[in-house]
C-alpha cells in the first residue's frame, strides 16, 4: 500500500512538472484512438477515411479545448453516415438536436465524458462511467453519458444494417426513413442503460457526499449493484435481450476501474501549475505558481546488512584484541 | 521591497479571475430571479424548438397514415394528447433548469463574494503600507 501511496505521489509530481507537455499529448492520443475507431468501424466516406487526416485532426485537437474534439468527431460521423445513406443522416441530426438539448444546455464543460462514453460502450466496459461521474463529477455528469449513449446505439444501429441501408434499393426513401427511427427509438435496451446510469450517477453522487467513513467505497459498491439490478429487472420486464453474464462481469470490472481510478483520484484543477501576470503600483509580475505536494517521497536509504562478513570481523577484532593483550 | 503576502492574494485573484471569474461576472450581474428566468425562458424556446421538431419529422414519416386517418380521427382529442405529453416533457426539463441554474448561480455568487473579500483585504494591506 505504502508503494502504492508512493507511486501515486510520484505521478503526481510528474503530473505537475510536465503538465504543459502531458496534456496535449494525452489530448492528441485521445483524438487519434477515437478518429481512428471511427473510421475503422464507419469508414463509409473513403476521402476522410485516410491516416493523413486523422493525424492531422488529432494534432488540432492536442492544442484546441476538448470541445473541438467533440465537433471534429461529430464532423466525421456525420460525413461518413452521410456517405452511408440519406436517411440516416436525418436520424444523426435528430440525435445530435437531443445532444444539444440535454448536454449543451446542462453539462456544457464534461466534454470528456461525452467523447469517451461511445468507446467504453464499444470496449464493453461503460459500466464505469456512470461511477466515475457520481464520484468526481456532479448529478449533471448524467447528461454528457446519456447523450453518448444515444449517440452510440444510434450508430451501433447504422452500423448493424450498413448493408440493407446503403443499398438504396426497395423500399421508398420514406419508408426506409421510418425504418431507421423506428429502429432506433424503439430501441429497449438504449433505454434501459440510460435510466440505469443516469440513476446511478444520482445514487453514487449522492452516497459519496455523505458524511459516513467509506463513503466513497459505499458508493462504488451500491452504485454497481443497483446498475446490475436496473439493468437485469429492465432486462425481464421488456426483453431487451441483455447477456447477463457481460453485465456482471462488466460492472465487475468496471467497479474495479472505479476502485483505480478514485485510488489515483487527484484534483487536477488545483494540481496545476499556473502562470499569471499583473501588475500594481510599482511592480510587473510574472508568477508562476507551482502546487504543494501532500506527501514527499520518502528517501531511499540503502542499508547492507551481511551477516556472514559481520561475523567475521567480529572475530577477526577479538581475536586481534586478544593478540594485543598477549603481547 | 515586494510584499510576499500582497502577492499571493493578487497571484490567487489574477488566477480566478483568468478562469471563472468572467463567466462568475456575467452571471453575477444578474438578481438571481432575472438570471434564472432568462436561462428557464431560453429552456423553453429550446424544448419547444426541439418538440416541434420532432413532431415536424414524425409527421413527415407518417405522412400517408396521417393523411389518410386524418378526416376520421378525433382532432381534438389527439391535439389534448399531444399537449399533454408537450406540457410533462417541458415541465420536466424547466425543472432541471431552474435546479441547475440555481446552483450555477449560487456557486457563481459564492466564488465572487471570496474574491471581493480578498480585493478588500487587499486594500486594506495597501492602506496599512
Amino acid at each position: 500500500m505504502t508503494n502504492l501511496l508512493v507511486m501515486k505521489e510520484y505521478i503526481k509530481s510528474f503530473y505537475a512538472k510536465y503538465e504543459e507537455f502531458i496534456v496535449p499529448v494525452l489530448k492528441f492520443l485521445l483524438g487519434f484512438i477515437l478518429f481512428t475507431t471511427i473510421n475503422s468501424r464507419m469508414g463509409y466516406m473513403e476521402k476522410i477515411d485516410s491516416p493523413v487526416i486523422v493525424l492531422v485532426a488529432s494534432l488540432l485537437c492536442s492544442f484546441m479545448p476538448l470541445g473541438m474534439m467533440v465537433f471534429l468527431c461529430a464532423v466525421f460521423l456525420m460525413l461518413h453516415i452521410f456517405a452511408l445513406s440519406l436517411e440516416c443522416t436525418v436520424v444523426l441530426l435528430i440525435a445530435y438536436l437531443f445532444v444539444m438539448v440535454v448536454y449543451f444546455r446542462f453539462a456544457p464543460k464534461n466534454s470528456l465524458l461525452l467523447l469517451v462514453t461511445p468507446l467504453l460502450f464499444m470496449l464493453k466496459i461503460p459500466y464505469v462511467l456512470p461511477l466515475a461521474a457520481g464520484l468526481f463529477g456532479t448529478p449533471a455528469s448524467a447528461a454528457p453519458i446519456v447523450c453518448g449513449a444515444v449517440i452510440y446505439y444510434v450508430l451501433s444501429y447504422v452500423a448493424g444494417n450498413a448493408l440493407a441501408l446503403g443499398s438504396g434499393d426497395g423500399d421508398s426513401v420514406l419508408q426506409r426513413l421510418k425504418d431507421v427511427s423506428t429502429g432506433v427509438t424503439y430501441n429497449r435496451e438504449m433505454i434501459i442503460v440510460i435510466v440505469a446510469f443516469a440513476i446511478t450517477v444520482f445514487l453514487v453522487y449522492g452516497i459519496r457526499r455523505m458524511s459516513i467513513s467509506y463513503s466513497r467505497a459505499i458508493a462504488i459498491l451500491v452504485g454497481t449493484l443497483a446498475d446490475i439490478v436496473i439493468l437485469l429487472v429492465g432486462d425481464l420486464m421488456y426483453d431487451a435481450n441483455f447477456s447477463i453474464a457481460s453485465v456482471i462481469l462488466g460492472s465487475i470490472v468496471g467497479a474495479l476501474l472505479a476502485i483505480v481510478l478514485q485510488f489515483f483520484h487527484f484534483n487536477l484543477d488545483y494540481a496545476r501549475t499556473e502562470k499569471v501576470q499583473f501588475e500594481d503600483d510599482e511592480y510587473y509580475y510574472y508568477v508562476k505558481a507551482v502546487p504543494k505536494m501532500a506527501v514527499t517521497a520518502p528517501e531511499k536509504r540503502v542499508k547492507k546488512i551481511t551477516t556472514q562478513r559481520a561475523n567475521q570481523s567480529v572475530h577477526r577484532s577479538h581475536s586481534h584484541s586478544k593478540g594485543k593483550i598477549k603481547k | 521591497m515586494i510584499n510576499e503576502e500582497k502577492v499571493l492574494r493578487m497571484t490567487k485573484m489574477a488566477s480566478y479571475e483568468a478562469k471563472a471569474g468572467k463567466k462568475d461576472k456575467a452571471v453575477a450581474g444578474y438578481f438571481k430571479g432575472d438570471y434564472i428566468g432568462m436561462q428557464l425562458i431560453v429552456s423553453f424556446v429550446v424544448i419547444t424548438i426541439a418538440f416541434a421538431g420532432t413532431f415536424a419529422a414524425y409527421l413527415f414519416l407518417n405522412f400517408e397514415e396521417v393523411m389518410a386517418s386524418v378526416y376520421t380521427m378525433d382532432l381534438v382529442a389527439v391535439g389534448k394528447q399531444l399537449l399533454l405529453v408537450y406540457l410533462i416533457i417541458l415541465v420536466i426539463y424547466l425543472i432541471a433548469t431552474y435546479v441547475v441554474y440555481l446552483i450555477r448561480y449560487t456557486k457563481a455568487r459564492r466564488r465572487l463574494a471570496v474574491f471581493l473579500e480578498y480585493l478588500n483585504c487587499l486594500d486594506g494591506t495597501e492602506d496599512e503600507l
